[in-house]
């Protein structure tokens, strides 16, 4: 296929098909490096950390978080519209921008769609353990019962969270699986013994026939199609928790188009966070060039403005309302007692992508971390700005109170991302971080080698039209 | 039961006993079993073979299976052979009865359910509390299953039996021989104790009685006998007063008799279209009470002054009346207050009341001349029918403490007092009893003072024994036991017929003392009396005395002021749930929020916000506060409202010797109290230091005013007058009609004129509510009436602190500060405070508001709470998951979350529910929440269903008045209406379209069935 010379590499280094198996696979089935043990070791108590926590708490009761009548949402809710935020990138880049056709999407698609997966487990936890009786929790299930006309409220927007979340895991897990499968059988063809009859029952019986991979295509296309709807719907839904309240600060139509940007942004901050690290440390610079990062960047600017906008039009609706509960619900945010989260946020999530527009900072590995890394923090600062400044000062000054986590919130928080990181590192031991099959698509035709190729044959001096490469 | 004591006999033999029979009875089969022939080797079979040994086997094995299917052992409720009379499971039975405990007295109706006391509600044929019940009484009905209760009689700290008790007790009374015995008692109301307590000494010509009240009147007992030459307060009149001036007199709170008060002062307040007329009520004080946060006008001034505010009061009115005058230092209060009220009370003379707390008999001299002056004595003030609430005189006390250190005395038997924790000289007290004999205490529940007795007589509570009451004159109130007694004791009375030797019974005493009070009936039938006494709990019989002729001197009272005051003085102050203290140990008193301060689980050093700012003091500093050679570390509490000068400390806290609930929790204050003429509760020589030590104070709330919001609405007496409407703008929204007009559309009147849902049909009841806010004053009654009767768990100081406090309901009161004309409501504007002491108060009591449009019914995502067709907003616990969704989505914030199992979580061992004897109390109609769940106020569902039943055995419909929900019922004031809307002629329905009825952020069209009626004060501008 036809690349145009200028345009930029995403595949750099020597590149041949067998290279690319060997650079990926060599990975899994190599022992694990000191790094990843220490990190895994790291998470697995992080995890005992989560288990610890969520064991106190199912044995004792809510009642051991911060929480209080007036404030009945803190972290936990924070937390579930975080993690779900996160889980957004991978659905958006192996969904989308399939259907767009971005090449780019190759080398980060598997592990942004692992992360999409291991953060929507960690969401999930929040809304099954922030329950009252979790026990019982099933009960939101429209499930059939002796209890004659006893359903579930399709009026809820918990409800509709549900089958939200549950589909949007569902979808993305079967996604991310049936993408995996050629991949599987790479592996499965270069093992030997236990681990050939491990991954060969994983990869159901791959042959690599065209007839196979006509169906992967197709399947792979129908799902993307299913999956698209999905990355809208899910945190629209999620913010109807909100919109469709009464409270001040959350009775808000903005909300879905802003929760949706903002769990791009976030869940971009989150790819680039894990892989700035991950093709470090498995030296996987070659398919995770600076050109995903600057990309990627760049969705991250797109959607910080909106987030930012969105928040600018708030304030002025609050204003333009003319509602006195509204506007202090958002002069509340700026200068009430949680001053400095709203200020944390408004920093991270305003400020800091702005920096994006800056070329070299978005090449800069260093300064890109460091901004996903606010970033992350911003987001999470956002979720804790609208459900605890909201709540903690609603319509009546009598009941105006204060929230702050108790080291159960904070240790449950920390511990998931222990489950988090613990569900990531076994992902990057045993399964493929980058998508073999679909990543050799595009040797011929992104592949720095190729480019130089082109480029040569067509008599174009490389250097001018693309100094990157030179 | 003399059945069991006639004998029978099976045979001759068995008569005769003889030892053959013995033998023979002792076995229980007649027959010798063969034992040594089944257990030999051949019985046993130890030769068994394999067909046997699994023939045994498989027996066994059968045999164990079959044992293993039987149920674990069965506890089986046994149904009454003979089934009681009027006692059916599920039917509730009432009782009228009396609590009087020498400080609170109210004729009340007791609930009981299968023979459990559970609920204590007023009882309206009493004239004198007139259905009204304050927090302690009703939290009382606790102290009966409280587990620090004296279960039998002890001598020095060994149970004894009661023939054993009196047995050792008569004989060392008789040793005494003259030395005198002395029966310290609170305020005996009680004409049938009166009459024991007389044949007491008849038999001990030694004994002398002398009354001790924790809190006394002393003061206007004395200055009442010098006046009108009769030792007794009067009966007041609030409601005929058109003027009130309360001069540090809570009456609205707990001085005296503050049911009757609220009841009284009440009826003058509640204004309609008709009757645009109340009282104008001023309050001159130095601390914010319950009573000045009511007020029209309320000014501060100085503690140790309040003489002197008096003197000067008399003095301007004697000018008006052309009196002569005392000789007084000029002393005015700020906006020149004391000349204005003069001239107000003046104008209303005859139809005016000046009260005063004071317990100095020549301040209460000079306040009997000013209501002389202005002839008060026959309208509101009357003295013809005198109060005996009150009968402790300090100087009585003064003189025992003395002679029992002097050893003087030979017995003290004391009874319902608490002395070693009450007495401001605890330890002169104690060192004095230390030197008497004979100690004797007669309690109920084991405290400081039985801690010190020899002999402790267990006494029975109040809801099992037999007695009666006469708190006025001419006004009977019958005792009688709603349940036998839990433990082995006795009530006083019988405790004085067993000490005299008599062998009645105290229901006889009773009974015959009764005989007298029948003679004034009229009646001819003493048995239909005595039904229809027993029945309505109140005999009730007009007294016609002579007022007693005012015989005062003001100037020598005046002379007799003291006029010591200090830059920095100490009041010491009795809160509406603890009270005296006696009661410190109810858990539910412990966590109803001071009216004012929010504060619950502790007592606090309330200082001015003037005071703080000065000497950086902090909410929650621990101070260091010594007077009287005492000391103690409590919190520090900013109060607006408290005279800058002025600091004050609750009573009734840091009892030693108390139920577990109460255990550690304050400070003692009572050691800091003077005397002068009567205990007082102003310590001019008080020293307060900062320790450097933070805590944090329980308040279940700590935003104070109401952030400019259009929640409370108020408006004036004149404006009132003038438009019914004033201050009540309520929502509506333009729609624009046929011929192009626009008409305005009240969403909150017209409920569903404005609505994306489907129209709800109300087809049989709309069950609503309406609260006057003119009337509440506050007082919390309705708070821990709502806890009795709804199971609500106490969750203990922590919790409070964690704002997880399970009050169904809840009073919220916002400050508004008057500083040099500008009003300040808004927490942006606190610094602009200087003094802070002058402050409006306005309450604000809220429930669930069972909206029709319940935000919190769309959100659950499990239907767990759902409106009925009686416009209820239920909660279906069973149901509830716990997401807290709802609690989130309401805009009232009355949703209460299960935050752990209150029931058994051993940290809330404060909750009543934890133990089987405190289970008892637990309403059977009510469920117990689970940990997990979400609950909250249902406007008394089990009532409306109960109210529904009885109606529909009677055929006929629910009339109105016929539901009344626990807070209505309990509420002094009247303040709350409860009803169906559907009627269009029920009480609910009329005030809801009353011109002052208003939805609290009704803008949010959630139309709420909770109405409020605005404020009306008494003043020219709504600012006081």
């Amino acid at each position: 296929m036809y690349e145009s010379p200028i345009r930029r590499p995403l595949i750099t280094g020597k590149t041949s098909y067998a290279q690319i198996t060997d650079d990926i696979a060599t990975a899994v089935e190599a022992k694990p490096t000191k790094w990843w043990y220490i990190g895994f070791i790291i998470s697995l108590a992080g995890l005992g950390l989560w288990l610890l926590t969520v064991g106190y708490l199912l044995i004792t009761g809510v009642g051991v978080w911060g929480l209080n009548k007036t404030v009945d949402w803190g972290w936990d809710i924070t937390n579930f519209v975080w993690w779900v935020g996160i889980g957004h990138a991978g659905t958006l880049i192996s969904a989308i921008l399939l259907l767009f056709r971005q090449k780019w999407r190759t080398a980060v698609n598997r592990s942004a769609e692992a992360m999409t997966i291991f953060a929507v487990i960690c969401a999930g936890t929040y809304p099954l353990l922030h329950a009252g009786r979790p026990w019982v929790i099933y009960w939101v299930f429209p499930l059939p019962n002796t209890y004659g006309s006893l359903w579930a409220n399709f009026n809820s927007p918990l409800l509709w969270d549900v089958f939200a979340i549950s589909t949007y895991f569902t979808v993305s897990l079967v996604f991310w699986y049936v993408g995996l499968i050629p991949d599987l059988a790479t592996i499965r063809d270069r093992a030997n013994g236990l681990r050939k009859k491990i991954y060969g029952l994983l990869a159901f019986g791959w042959n690599g026939s065209a007839k196979a991979w006509q169906r992967f295509e197709s399947v792979s296309l129908i799902l993307a199609g299913l999956a698209t709807p999905l990355v809208l719907s899910v945190h629209t839904i999620v913010s109807m928790d909100f919109a469709t309240s009464v409270i001040p600060g959350w009775h808000t139509t903005i909300f879905p188009p802003y929760f949706v940007a903002g769990a791009v942004f976030s869940g971009f901050a989150m790819v680039l966070t894990l892989l700035i690290i991950m093709r470090k440390v498995m030296r996987l610079e070659a398919y995770i060039t600076l050109n995903h990062i600057d990309v990627m960047n760049k969705i991250i600017l797109v959607t910080g403005s909106i987030v930012g906008s969105a928040y600018i039009t708030e304030f002025f609706i609050a204003w333009y309302s003319a509602v006195p509960f509204e506007r202090y619900a958002f002069a509340n945010r700026m200068f009430g007692p949680y001053w400095w989260a709203y200020w944390a946020m408004m920093t991270c999530n305003v400020i800091t992508p702005q920096l994006f527009w800056s070329r070299a900072i978005r090449r800069n590995i260093t300064a890109v971390f460091i901004i996903s890394i606010f970033v992350n923090i911003g987001m999470w600062f956002e979720r804790f700005v609208i459900i605890v400044t909201s709540l903690h000062r609603d319509y009546l000054p009598s009941s105006w109170a204060m929230y702050s986590p108790t080291w159960v919130e904070i240790g449950m928080f920390v511990g998931s991302l222990g489950l988090f990181f613990t569900l990531f590192f076994l992902f990057a031991k045993f399964l493929p971080v980058i998508a073999i099959a679909e990543v050799k698509s595009i040797v011929k035709t992104s592949a720095e080698e190729h480019i130089k190729a082109t480029a040569e044959k067509e008599g174009i001096d490389i250097k001018e039209v693309n100094p990157q490469i030179a | 039961m003399d059945i069991a004591q006639k004998k029978y006999w099976r045979s001759l033999d068995e008569l005769n006993n003889s030892p053959a029979f013995a033998e023979e009875a002792s076995k229980e089969f007649a027959e010798e079993i063969p034992v040594d022939q089944l257990l030999n080797e051949e019985g046993l079979g130890l030769e068994a073979n394999r067909r046997d040994f699994l023939k045994i086997f498989g027996f066994s094995l059968t045999a164990a299976t079959l044992a293993a299917c039987n149920r674990a052992p069965v506890k089986k409720a046994v149904p009454f052979v003979a089934h009681p009379e009027e006692l059916s499971p599920s039917i509730a039975n009432w009782y009228a009865t009396t609590y009087s405990d020498g400080y609170d007295y109210a004729s009340i109706l007791v609930k009981t359910r299968e023979g459990r006391p559970i609920k204590i509600e007023g009882n309206t044929l009493s004239t004198l509390s007139q259905g009204g019940v304050n927090a302690r009484v009703h939290a009382s009905v606790l102290s009966l299953y409280d587990a620090n209760r004296l279960q039998q009689p002890m001598i020095a700290g060994k149970g004894v039996s009661w023939s054993s008790f009196d047995e050792q007790l008569s004989a060392r009374l008789a040793d005494l021989g003259e030395k005198p015995i002395v029966l310290l008692t609170n305020s005996i109301i009680s004409p049938t104790t009166k009459g024991l307590i007389a044949d007491f000494k008849a038999k001990y010509p030694s004994v002398k009685h002398v009354s001790y009240d924790a809190i006394s009147a002393s003061g206007m007992l004395e200055a009442n006998a010098a006046d009108f030459g009769v030792g007794v307060l009067p009966t007041y009149h609030f409601d005929k007063a058109d003027v009130i001036l309360g001069i540090g007199a809570d009456f609205l709170g707990n001085w005296i008799s503050p049911v009757e008060f609220t009841r009284d002062y009440v009826k003058n307040r509640k204004v309609s279209k008709g009757n645009p007329k109340m009282s104008r009520h001023i309050q001159f004080e130095s601390t914010l009470s319950v009573t000045g946060s009511n007020a029209d006008l309320r000014v501060t001034h100085q503690a140790s002054k309040t003489g002197l505010v008096v003197a000067n009061l008399y003095n301007a009115i004697a000018k008006l009346a052309g009196a002569a005058t005392v000789d007084a230092a000029a002393h005015d209060l700020a906006g020149n207050a004391i000349a204005a009220t003069a001239a107000e009370l003046w104008a209303a003379r005859g139809k005016s009341l000046v009260v005063c707390g004071s317990n100095d008999p020549a301040v209460q001299q000079l306040v009997n001349a000013i209501n002389q002056l202005l002839n008060n004595y026959g309208s509101t003030i009357d003295l013809a029918n005198p109060v005996y609430l009150r009968q402790g005189k300090d100087a009585e006390m003064e003189a025992l403490v003395a002679d029992m250190n002097a050893g003087k005395i030979g017995a003290v038997l004391s009874y319902g007092i608490n002395p070693l924790y009450d007495y401001y000289k605890a330890d002169a007290f104690k060192a004095g009893l230390g030197k008497v004999d004979v100690t004797v205490a007669i309690a109920e529940q084991n405290n400081e003072t039985v801690q010190q007795a020899e002999f402790v007589a267990a006494s029975s509570n109040f809801l099992e024994s037999w007695g009666d009451a006469m708190p006025a004159a001419g006004k009977y109130s019958i005792s009688q036991p709603t349940i036998s007694n839990l433990y082995d004791t006795r009530s006083l009375d019988e405790v004085l017929l067993s000490l005299t030797g008599s062998a009645l019974t105290a229901y006889d005493a009773f009974k015959n003392s009764w005989k007298q009070v029948f003679s004034q009936s009229g009646s001819l039938d003493f048995a239909a009396f005595w039904r229809t006494s027993l029945h309505n709990g109140v005999f009730e019989v007009p007294t016609e005395g002579a007022q007693p002729a005012y015989q005062g001197n003001a100037r020598a009272a005046a002379a007799a002021l003291k006029n010591e005051s200090s830059d920095l003085e100490l009041v010491v102050y009795e809160k509406l749930g603890i009270g005296n203290g006696s009661m410190a140990g109810n858990p539910w008193l412990q966590e109803m929020p001071d009216p004012l301060s929010k504060a619950c689980w502790d007592n606090y050093l309330a200082v001015s916000v003037k005071y703080a700012r000065e000497n950086e003091l902090n909410e929650g500093d621990i101070v260091k506060v010594s007077a009287n050679g005492y000391e103690v570390e409590v919190p520090v509490l900013i109060q607006p409202g408290t005279y800058p000068g002025t600091v004050a400390l609750a009573l009734g806290y840091g009892r030693t010797k108390v139920s577990k609930a109460g255990e550690g929790i304050g400070a003692n204050a009572y050691p800091f109290m003077t005397y002068s003429g009567g205990r007082s509760a102003v310590n001019t020589k008080v020293s307060v230091s900062k320790t450097g030590m933070k805590t944090q104070l329980a308040q279940t709330q700590t935003h104070h005013t109401i952030e400019g919001r259009n929640i409370v609405k108020e408006t004036t007496l004149d404006k009132y007058t003038v438009n019914p409407a004033d201050g009540n703008i309520r929502p509506y929204v333009q729609q624009k009609q046929a011929d192009g007009t626009f008409k305005k559309i009240y969403p909150g009147i017209n409920r569903d004129a404005i609505t994306l849902w489907d129209k709800r049909d109300y087809e049989g009841h709309h069950w609503a509510m309406a609260v006057d806010l003119n009337a509440c004053t506050g007082c919390g009654a309705c708070i821990v009436s709502c806890q009795v009767e709804n199971n609500v768990p106490v969750v203990g100081k922590q919790e409070v602190i964690n704002r997880r406090e399970m009050h169904w309901m809840r009073i919220d009161r916002y400050y508004t500060f008057n500083e040099d004309g500008m009003k300040i409501d808004q927490e942006k504007e606190y610094g602009m405070i200087q003094d802070g002491d002058n402050v409006a108060v306005a309450f604000q009591p809220l429930m669930c508001q069972q909206c029709d449009n319940a935000p919190c019914e769309t959100v659950c995502p499990v239907l767990a709470t759902v409106h009925s067709d009686e416009g209820l907003n239920q909660m279906v616990y069973n149901r509830c998951v716990g997401t807290r969704y709802c609690a989130n989505n309401c805009p009232y914030k009355v949703r209460r979350f299960n935050w752990f199992s209150y029931t058994d979580n051993p940290k809330f061992y404060t909750n009543p529910s934890q133990t089987d004897l405190g289970r008892m109390v637990l309403n059977p109609d009510v469920t117990v929440r689970a940990r997990g769940v979400m609950e909250k106020c249902t406007f008394c569902v089990q009532r409306i269903q109960a109210g529904k039943l009885d109606a529909k055995r009677e055929s006929r419909g629910v009339q109105d008045g016929d539901v009344k929900t626990a807070c209505q019922q309990s509420c002094p004031s009247g303040a709350i209406v409860f009803g169906d809307l559907n009627d269009p002629n029920s009480e609910v329905s009329k005030l809801f379209l009353n011109e002052r009825s208003y939805g609290v952020i009704e803008e949010l069209n959630v139309l709420p069935s909770v109405n409020y009626l605005t404020k009306v004060r008494n003043t020219k501008s709504v600012m006081a």
